[in-house]
């Protein structure tokens, strides 16, 4: 006798299931609200005459976009990535949840589906708050491109869903939530640091599409830059990501 | 109704722990007790079955599936607690019970209620877990075991912590799971406790089945569970079947 359970299904349940669990933690609610203090305090520090941060305000939710997916979000996806799977191994959480009537590999795509997920709360959050900043800052509605900035935010989630799926192998691969977020993080410097180093090969590393959102925001779309960019991704997520499950799949607890 | 089936299975550590080559069945109704001193396998059969660990050899069929292939059917309809149970700490005792009922496919809410009554935590339902006791811990982990209305109930040293009240509750669950038509898997050093609940014993020892009985024919033969297990447990290895 046989009977499959839907693999779609199954990832719904999981992803809903890891977003109850990360918004019933302190930190995590808390991260909105740090997140939603970028746009005021950049907005603060650029009234001031004596500031070193100077910008354009009709540049804000482009300035912040790229601070948020070079640094701040993918420092958000490691500790998210730490906590979902070596810190639940290492509590003996893990153990619940692979329990329950969902595979693996429902279990490992569902909980990387909720890290992006959380991370797109927080683009929402952020864009919003930008914009608000901006008009604030004297700048009329009209001359926003409400698409662009729109398109420039959605276009992000890419990198960050291959952030995430890195994150998420790392995390995989370590055994407390500790080694895993600093694994993480090591990963990233480590891949920025090659592509610093190796100018000539750094677009093969997917860490150096963070500003994939540039290609769309000028007076025309850059089509090959940023259908290599989506392409090498794409191809970066399936990697890792493939690679996160057979780890994931393989590990004993 | 056969709803375990397993055979020949063998798991070995790198350090050469873990089981070989067992073989059990258990009906629907019946209570297999593992009995055997720490690191004699008890947990690792109880992992394989759950697929919390891959086996190396043999056959597992679970209610005539295939725990690696048919592992989320299975769980649909079993109840585990393996080890000492990591629960959510920053979520109350009935959020936990909300959170893992979201995992299966048909969830009735209001089956927290009932399970949280049956396991005696229902006045407890708010509170959070990391203020709970060790055996508060056992009884929610039990409760969770319950939530899927259980064909199998696979159960690790289920009454580690708990006092004797939570004891006696467990003993009463167990029967009238037992009566319903469950089938229990349940490990324990407690020889007496496994009087009163099996209705089958295997011995493990180092990881070989020692011998397997049924429970009144050992305490006709022996007169207590402990009799019999010292009794198997003393005998050569060459002896064990």
């Amino acid at each position: 006798m046989s009977r499959q359970v839907p693999l779609s299904g199954m990832i719904k349940r999981v992803t809903a299931a890891e977003l109850y669990k990360i918004f019933a933690q302190f930190k995590y609610r808390l991260i909105p609200f740090g997140m939603a203090l970028v746009p005021i305090i950049l907005l603060l520090l650029n009234q001031r005459s004596n500031s070193l941060i100077r910008f354009s305000p009709e540049n804000l939710p482009y300035t912040l976009l790229s601070i948020a997916a070079t640094i701040l979000l993918p420092l958000v996806a490691c500790m998210l990535a730490a906590d979902l799977f070596a810190g639940e191994r290492e509590r003996g959480e893990l153990k619940i949840s692979l329990t329950r009537p969902v595979s693996r590999t429902a279990l490992a795509i569902g909980k990387i589906t909720a890290i992006l997920t959380y991370l797109a709360g927080l683009l929402v959050i952020l864009m919003v708050l930008s914009l608000v900043v901006t008009i604030v800052s004297g700048v009329a509605i009209g001359q926003l491109n409400g698409l662009h900035i729109v398109g420039a935010y959605l276009l992000t989630l890419l990198p960050l869903a291959a952030v995430s799926a890195a994150a998420a192998l790392a995390s995989t691969l370590a055994r407390s939530a500790t080694s895993g977020f600093v694994l993480g993080i090591v990963l990233l410097v480590v891949l920025n640091g090659l592509a610093l180093a190796f100018p000539s090969i750094s677009s093969v590393f997917f860490t150096e599409y963070a500003g994939l959102y540039k290609n769309i925001v000028g007076a025309e779309v850059s089509w090959t830059p940023l259908l290599i960019g989506v392409g090498l991704l794409l191809g970066s997520m399936t990697v890792l990501t493939t690679t996160q499950l057979l780890v994931f799949d393989a590990k004993e607890v | 109704m056969t709803i375990v089936e397993i055979e020949n299975l063998t798991k070995k550590y790198a350090n050469r722990r873990g089981i070989e080559q067992l073989s059990v069945e258990v009906e629907a109704g019946q209570v297999l007790g593992l009995l055997g001193p720490n690191g004699s396998g008890k947990t690792t059969a109880m992992k394989a079955m759950t697929g919390l660990l891959t086996p190396d050899e043999g056959q597992i069929s679970l209610f005539g599936m295939n725990p690696s292939e048919d592992l989320p059917a299975i769980l649909e309809q079993t109840g585990c607690m393996i080890e000492m149970p990591g629960l959510y700490p920053y979520l109350t005792a009935e959020q936990n019970l909300r959170l893992t009922g979201s995992f299966y496919r048909k969830f009735d809410p209001a089956i927290v209620d009932v399970v949280l009554q049956q396991v005696g935590l229902l006045a407890y339902r708010k509170e959070k877990v990391r203020k709970f006791s060790v055996g508060m811990k056992q009884r929610l982990a039990l409760a969770i075991a319950l939530l899927p209305k259980p064909g199998l109930l696979i159960l690790d040293e289920p009454t580690n912590g708990m006092d004797i009240e939570g004891t006696a509750m467990f003993r009463e669950l167990l029967m009238q799971e037992r009566e319903r038509g469950c089938a229990v898997v349940l490990s324990s050093h407690l020889a007496h406790e496994m009087e009163q609940l099996c209705t089958h014993v295997a011995v493990l020892r180092e990881g070989i089945l020692a011998d397997t009985a049924a429970v009144p024919q050992v305490l006709h033969q022996y007169g207590s569970i402990e009799s019999y297990y010292l009794n198997v447990t003393k005998m050569d290895r060459r002896e064990v079947i």
